[in-house]
């Protein structure tokens, strides 16, 4: 059984696996350009447009080079990113939350509650979930509150899954039997039983559907359905680049690589929880 | 009486944390000589099996040795000279004939594709002789089937009948006995007899139980904490064992006259990584003295016979 | 032994068909909340400016007048019969738009997921042959450039360079049936199955290479080498053979997810598959398309499941021989 002083050590062990390590600064790195995004901090406003400059390619000005209204395509990724960041992190607060409590409590107590619980999560497994967030996309709204409602709720399903396996396997132990018969309250053996052991499955579900998150809102935002213009989205950016990418490849690799490295970065971070996490994979 | 295999200074540890395995181990095997190796689990005698073919499982890895057959070098380094050997002049039968098969693969096939590897004839007719030859009722049925439809003791003898098609001049047994009912054990150790004489082919039996060994080899190795105690003919080790451990075996086997009950050695193995600077048996012994713990007995030649021990047994037993 | 079979098909069935339930309860629960119907996505601003007469009457003839639960009942008893229902706008048959959508789609997911397994696998292959070591270095990052390379950014370079390279752009031209000019139709499947294909290996890599480093390590294996098996025959016949339950599953699972999923890529080269057709609807509020259509992509990827597990009796002789 995880003993309190053990599960202190993950993060020990997170710094010495390689993936963690390498996620955590591109990760870091992303995030500081968000932060400067947000405080209006960027070389350019997003979307100030300078007719002088349409189309240039990278310079020590504008690093990432301009775009068809002139726009720094650095300072538009930055916002990008943010944005980017923003949805996938309020969506997959929405998804982990109320699936964990789902999944926890379904899994706790079982019989109706839990078989319908698992039944709707079937039914959303059959999904796409590009389809599904279209869908209520397409019914809430174009803003990003909006945006992550719907990813959250596509992403729902997953947390309720894999929060239920370990309580299902939990409950079922002297440990929390005997808490059971300490008289323990229903709450208290949630929080102090079944959650740390929970836990670290459902932080490495974060870090994997964050990643999603952002494959799927920036597809949303490529589609149109997302940001509009002339705000900046790094999908909404691509989709502007398909007919300039032919001459102007820096349209397309700017919001590209930012896109690239996220999912890379949340990825190897999930990697490298996954591996800090348990302890058959560690190296050392 | 020639060499056909020997074996020098074979060091074998952990590939992560190199942690000692198998310390230093050295015999040989004379052409038409069956030999046995013994020891508990943890004794390293598997993997010294195992180091000979290169067969070694993705955490071990052989430090240094080299291990000679027929005068020629075989290592990893060679892979050709190692892939003409295997299955050909030396073969090998393993302990669960269940997982030592492919599972999704016809018995017939898997035989066959022991011939083919080596350009030899691969006929249905000779595989079936060979089923036959291995005492399997009905080779046909045998031959069109999966690894799963039949016995554990049938699927031994299919694989005994796979190692000896190609009529290899050593046969490598790792406890293929173990994991058979008693009757069944007692058929599988007479076939490999049987073929043994009839092929004069060399056999390394390696096993736990002294007493199956007995009946079966010639010589002894003796191994303990992954190095080799103690070595000598059947008789020798029975009626006059050197090694303090030798003789604890052997007297947990057999009552003799004098006892008043069966002797057990107190207390576990260690493991080989944690007495790599002294006598591994230094806790368990009879005769320790400080030395035993402060340095490493040297196997000491007299004549076929070999212990490593600084204090051996000197009464008869018998 | 006929009637356990029959009995585990029995309750398969049964929850198959309750899954499928729920998703056309769901679909429809989300579509009609969408604000706005059939007529304000049509007539947009001008909805305003239409009187009341008139919109009864159109509100009668897209059928959505009726209480909404007659109106899933008249749809699902309409499905079951085999009527898809009708678009709103055009009038057509949604079974005569499947029609000719479904196929492309199909064909499509055929041919990125056989890039995509037969990429993956081989990948999984090379990683594994090393497992830990520079190649298994060098695949798992193809492994994960593939996953985080976003399929509509892909597409957006392939056609990028093609187009300002090769001057080479067929999917600028209409969409060739393969009946029609079957040349046409290869060249413009080039593209999005070659996108598809990438996505479809990165998960089957991950599993394959699980698959093959945990097949090496057993008992057999380490026989037929044993015997002086060459290793590349141990590899693909010993190894490969044993390792494809896991590829399977995962194989059929990227099918069916392509089947509804392909949206974007469909959208950029113009295919006009389900994912379009569901899209289209979504947008236009054409219940009827979108219900029928998210049914025949959610029942095909049940069929491709029963598939799967038929590929699995046939390729395990041992699960075959429990089964009889």
């Amino acid at each position: 059984m995880k003993i309190k002083r053990e599960s202190k050590a993950w993060y020990y062990y997170y710094f010495r696996s390689l993936n963690g390590i390498v996620g955590f600064a591109i990760l870091a790195l992303l995030f500081i350009g968000a932060l400067v995004a947000l405080f209006h901090a960027t070389p350019f406003d997003p979307v100030a447009q300078d007719i002088n400059v349409m189309l240039k390619p990278p310079s020590i000005h504008h690093i990432f080079g301009t775009d068809q209204f002139g726009r720094d395509i650095f300072s538009r990724v930055l916002d990008g990113v943010r944005r980017s960041l923003a949805v996938s992190l309020l969506s997959v607060a929405i998804a982990s939350i109320v699936g964990s409590t789902l999944g926890v409590v379904g899994g706790y107590f079982g019989t109706f509650l839990d078989t319908m619980v698992t039944r709707m999560s079937d039914v959303f497994f059959a999904f796409p979930a590009i389809l599904m967030a279209l869908a209520i996309v397409s019914s809430l709204g174009h803003s990003w509150l909006d945006t992550a409602i719907a990813i959250g709720i596509v992403y729902t399903p997953i947390f309720v899954r894999v929060s239920r396996g370990p309580v299902l396997s939990l409950k079922e132990t002297d440990y929390v039997k005997s808490g059971r018969v300490l008289g323990f309250s229903t709450p208290r053996i949630m929080a102090k039983h079944l959650l740390p052991n929970v836990m670290p499955i459902v932080l490495v579900q974060i870090a994997l559907s964050l990643s999603w998150a952002i494959l799927t809102e920036s597809g949303l935002s490529f589609l149109g359905l997302g940001t509009q213009a002339p705000d900046a989205s790094l999908g909404l950016m691509v989709s502007e680049a398909q007919s300039l990418a032919a001459f102007a490849w820096w349209t397309l690799a700017g919001p590209s690589l930012a896109l690239i490295f996220a999912v890379v970065s949340l990825n190897l971070v999930g990697d490298g929880l996954r591996d800090s996490l348990d302890p058959t994979r560690r190296s050392i | 009486m020639k060499t056909l295999l020997s074996v020098k200074n074979l060091t074998l540890s952990t590939t992560l944390d190199e942690k000692l395995l198998v310390d230093d181990v050295n015999f040989e095997i004379l052409e038409g000589e069956s030999v046995g190796i013994v020891g508990e689990s943890g004794s390293g005698k598997t993997l010294t099996a195992l180091s000979i073919l290169g067969l070694l499982p993705k955490g071990v890895s052989q430090n240094s040795g080299a291990v000679t057959f027929q005068g020629r070098l075989i290592s990893q380094a060679d892979k050709a000279a190692l892939q003409e050997v295997r299955g050909n002049r030396i073969s090998m039968i393993y302990q669960d004939p269940m997982t030592s098969l492919n599972p999704m693969m016809k018995i017939g096939k898997q035989i066959q594709e022991a011939a083919r590897a080596h350009g030899a004839n691969d006929d249905e007719s000779v595989v079936l002789k060979a089923l036959a030859d291995v005492g399997i009722p009905s080779p046909e049925t045998c031959f069109s089937s999966y690894p799963h439809e039949f016995s554990g003791g049938m699927r031994q003898r299919a694989m005994i009948a796979m190692s000896l098609l190609l009529q290899p001049n050593l046969l490598i047994a790792d406890e293929p006995t173990t994991a058979l009912d008693v009757t069944i054990q007692r058929q599988i150790l007479n076939l490999v007899n049987e073929q043994r004489q009839r092929n004069s082919m060399s056999l390394l039996w390696i096993s736990h139980d002294l007493s199956v060994v007995a009946e079966l080899v010639d010589k002894v190795i003796v191994m303990y904490a992954g190095r080799v105690a103690e070595v000598g003919t059947v008789k020798e080790i029975f009626e006059r064992p050197k090694h303090p451990y030798t003789a604890g075996l052997i007297g947990s086997l057999v009552k003799r006259k004098h006892q008043e009950k069966m002797i057990s050695i107190p207390g576990n193995p260690p493991k080989p990584w944690t007495v790599s600077t002294q006598c591994g048996f230094a806790d368990r012994c009879v005769n320790v003295t400080q030395k035993c713990r402060d340095s490493k007995p040297e196997l000491v030649q007299e004549g076929d016979r070999a212990y490593a021990c600084f204090h051996p047994m000197n009464e008869a037993l018998l | 032994m006929l009637r356990v079979a029959s009995s585990r098909l029995r309750s398969k069935l049964i929850s198959v068909c309750t899954t499928l339930f729920g998703i056309s309860i769901f679909v429809f629960v989300v579509l009609r909340v969408i604000p706005g119907d059939a007529i304000t996505s049509s007539f947009g601003q001008d909805t305003s400016n239409l009187t009341p007469q008139t919109i009864k009457a159109l509100k009668s003839y897209y059928g959505i007048d009726k209480p909404l639960l007659l109106q899933y009942f008249n749809w699902l008893k309409g499905f079951l019969t085999g009527n898809l229902g009708f678009a709103f706008h055009t009038g057509t048959p949604v079974t005569t738009l499947t029609a000719s959508s479904f196929p492309v789609t199909l064909e499509l997911a055929l041919f990125a997921s056989i890039i995509g397994v037969t990429l993956g696998t081989l990948m999984g292959i090379y990683s594994a042959s090393q497992p830990g070591g520079r190649r298994d270095f060098f695949g798992q990052i193809f492994g994960l450039f593939a996953l985080a390379v976003p399929s509509f950014v892909l597409s957006t370079l392939i056609v990028a360079v093609s187009a300002n390279k090769f001057r080479y752009f067929p999917n600028g031209f209409e969409y060739a049936k393969p009946w029609q000019n079957l040349s046409l139709n290869l060249q413009q499947m080039m593209y999005p199955s070659i996108v598809l294909g990438i996505a479809v290996a990165a998960p089957v890599m991950r599993t394959a290479r699980s698959s093959f480093i945990e097949t090496q390590e057993k008992d057999f294996v380490r026989t037929a080498i044993g015997k002086g098996v060459d290793e590349r025959r141990v590899r693909f016949v010993h190894v490969l053979r044993n390792s494809l339950n896991p590829i399977v599953t995962m194989t059929g699972i990227q099918f069916g997810y392509l089947l509804g999923g392909a949206v974007i890529v469909e959208q950029i080269f113009s295919l006009p598959g389900m994912g379009r057709q569901i899209l289209d609807g979504i947008m236009k509020r054409e219940y009827a398309t979108v219900q029928s259509s998210v049914m025949i992509v959610a029942i095909s990827f049940v069929f491709i499941n029963l598939l799967t597990d038929l590929i699995y009796r046939k390729v395990d002789p041992r699960i075959r021989q429990n089964e009889d």
